[in-house]
């Protein structure tokens, strides 16, 4: 009764009505869709370190990260079968890939420049960082590939590399000699990050393992796992089946900055949010008291016949859940057909500047953002129409009868 | 192999030349003398064209002490670099305190590695052969092959004089991938007295980026200072 009363009322005044719905319609479709523009951005951030270069977990030799600076071969891992078994044996795990990195000079004969160099497995590095070459302008590296090299497209720039420019490079060996070998140009990493984009070169395992005089050596294994929200569970196993002469990393301790934006995102993210739902809040507040305010005699005459305070309150609550739930499915629908649209075109691009590439987003909403919006959304608006409700409730039949 | 090569190769050397080992001992004298005192100057050329100078008094006593004391530029005024044995430190006054160094690490960035500066002891590190070069008919050509893999270089072509024997006129250095890594020509040869005469101006240069060069130049060379043990000990730097 009291229901569908409040329904009636409400599509009785289309006007004030549909300025209620349509805050709460706003709220919740903002709400939504920045949320997952937003999180698009931070998941593909944090998809394309796991997936292009860092790697979802990586293993070192125990105390690698506090003497590499200075002894950044010293503390290698053998690059071998049984290392290579014990790993894929650790549940979780999926793939795994043994790489070296290390800093050298990059030369084309006569100018040279500092190269962070990391050198790959071809064979077995698309199968725990299949985006590796995502931002490649050129050929890959491929099996049995000696001497290929993909510079980052600023770096090759500095040194006005093209086909037929020499290129070589050199570097401290593990016993500490310098050494330089020629490399050939298989093309260009237009990278997102500027600062990568100056510094890094991708050679072949074998290349580096040469130069380095590292042949059976590796400075880390990168693994990929079946599932990211496991990813403690793998590293601890990893951790169980190697023992304290090796040390496991996950990406969030590898890149901490990386982990901290994307916490700080949602934090962001989460304030924004609640103050497009504030804003749709005190919209649905002011129109309900507007309301109170019109329907006096209303309220008077429905006091009269005998409707209790308690209901009269109620019917002007039940107004406020009505305009709610039918203001936020609206923007609910409205937000997951953006966001369907724009994950099904591929989702979107962002320039990275001239010569940068581009870095492509895909929108994503967890399925907890609605609920939590939705909820907040409706229960936000029941609560505001508590004060008018009361308003309304404690009105004399008398006084309001005879009001103009 | 390499040993090997190297007997065969000695075997071979033809009667009336100098052995390899009197013609190092002989570029160890000119290049490295047991004791002295030394000012000189390194200019590091770089491939942006900017240039940076260096100049620094150096101390040697026996084989393997060796200490310098950077006046300029500015930067590093204060600061020094230390050889006792087998290790090198740098001192950084800032910091008051002496950090570790490789002997293969570049000296201050230029092209020149802290060996050639601190530990030019050929006759020690490397075995080799001597041979006439018809290209260079007033020069020995001395190949050298690193005993170690620890050494700077794996491999070395050295030009020396015929007359007076062991002064350097060119070096040539190689990494194990067989590629020049440096050259160096040694110019301007000068008597600093008490019987020690050395070029004076080495032009190294990066063989890989060639835009790359460092030139080292010999202001005084005193052979006469004796040095106490003293001055090389690792808390004397700073003082």
């Amino acid at each position: 009764m009291l229901f569908r009363l409040a329904l009636r009322n409400v599509f009785r005044a289309k006007a004030r009505s549909g300025i209620t719905m349509g805050a709460l319609f706003f709220g919740v479709a903002m709400s939504l869709v920045l949320s997952a523009f937003v999180m698009g951005v931070g998941e593909s951030l944090v998809t394309e370190t796991i997936e292009s270069r860092v790697g979802a977990i990586q293993v070192h030799r125990a105390g690698y990260f506090e003497k590499r600076d200075r002894q950044p071969l010293a503390l290698n891992v053998p690059q071998d079968a049984e290392l290579e078994k014990t790993l894929r044996s650790v549940p979780g795990v999926k793939a795994v890939t043994p790489r070296i990195t290390f800093t050298g000079l990059m030369t084309n004969g006569s100018r040279g420049t500092i190269a962070v160099v990391t050198a790959v497995d071809p064979a077995t590095v698309s199968a725990v960082l299949p985006r590796v070459d995502l931002y490649l302008d050129g050929e890959p590296l491929k099996s049995g590939d000696r001497n290929g090299a993909h510079v980052a497209q600023e770096l090759g720039h500095a040194l006005g590399l093209q086909p037929g420019v020499p290129l070589m490079l050199q570097a401290q060996g593990l016993r500490g000699r310098d050494n330089a070998q020629d490399l050939e140009l298989r093309g260009f990493a237009t990278g997102q990050n500027p600062l990568e984009s100056k510094r890094t070169v991708m050679v072949p395992l074998s290349f580096a393992q040469s130069l380095l005089g590292m042949q059976g050596l590796a400075t880390e294994y990168v693994i990929a796992v079946d599932d990211v929200e496991q990813l403690d569970v793998t590293a601890r196993g990893l951790r169980a089946a190697l023992g304290p002469a090796y040390e496991v990393n996950t990406w969030e301790e590898l890149r901490p900055g990386l982990r901290d934006a994307r916490l700080l995102q949602r934090a962001i993210l989460g304030g924004v949010s609640f103050v497009f739902l504030i804003i749709a809040l005190f919209g649905v507040a002011n129109t309900l008291l507007m309301s109170v305010l019109e329907r006096t005699r209303e309220i008077g005459t429905l006091l009269a016949v005998g409707m209790t305070r308690g209901r009269v309150a109620g019917l002007f609550m039940t107004e406020a859940l009505v305009q709610a739930l039918i203001g936020a499915s609206v923007g609910l629908g409205v937000a997951l057909l953006v966001v369907s649209a724009a994950r099904g075109s591929g989702g979107f691009e962002i320039s990275m500047g001239a010569g940068q590439g581009v870095f492509r987003v895909m929108p994503i909403l967890l399925p907890m953002v609605p609920v939590l919006v939705v909820a907040a959304a409706v229960i936000g608006s029941v609560l505001a129409a508590v004060s008018p409700a009361m308003r309304a409730a404690r009105m004399r039949p008398v006084e309001a009868l005879s009001s103009s | 192999m390499n040993a090997l090569l190297i007997c065969t190769l000695m075997a071979a050397e033809p009667a009336g030349l100098p052995t390899t080992k009197e013609v190092l001992a002989k570029y160890d004298a000119v290049m490295a003398p047991a004791q002295f005192k030394a000012v000189a100057t390194m200019v590091a050329h770089r491939d942006d064209g900017t240039t940076r100078s260096y100049t620094m008094t150096i101390l040697k006593a026996a084989d393997d002490k060796s200490r310098i004391w950077f006046q300029e530029p500015a930067a590093v005024r204060g600061q020094e670099m230390l050889r006792n044995g087998e290790n090198f430190w740098v001192y950084m006054p800032n910091l008051k305190r002496a950090l570790r160094l490789a002997s293969r690490d570049n000296f201050q960035g230029g092209d020149f590695n802290n060996a050639d500066m601190l530990r030019a002891n050929y006759s020690t590190d490397y075995d080799g052969t001597v041979s006439e070069d018809p290209k260079k008919p007033d020069t020995y050509l001395v190949e050298l092959k690193a005993k170690s893999p620890d050494t700077a270089y794996d491999s070395i072509k050295l030009w020396v004089t015929k007359a007076p024997l062991g002064l350097p006129v060119r070096g040539e250095y190689f990494t194990s991938s067989g590629k020049m890594l440096r050259s160096a020509d040694f110019t301007e040869v000068k008597d600093f007295g008490h019987g020690h005469s050395r070029p004076t101006h080495v032009t190294m240069r990066n063989e890989i980026a060639t835009q790359r060069f460092s030139e080292l130049k010999w202001e005084a060379v005193d052979v006469s200072v004796t040095s106490p043990d003293s001055k090389f000990a690792l808390s004397e730097l700073g003082h």
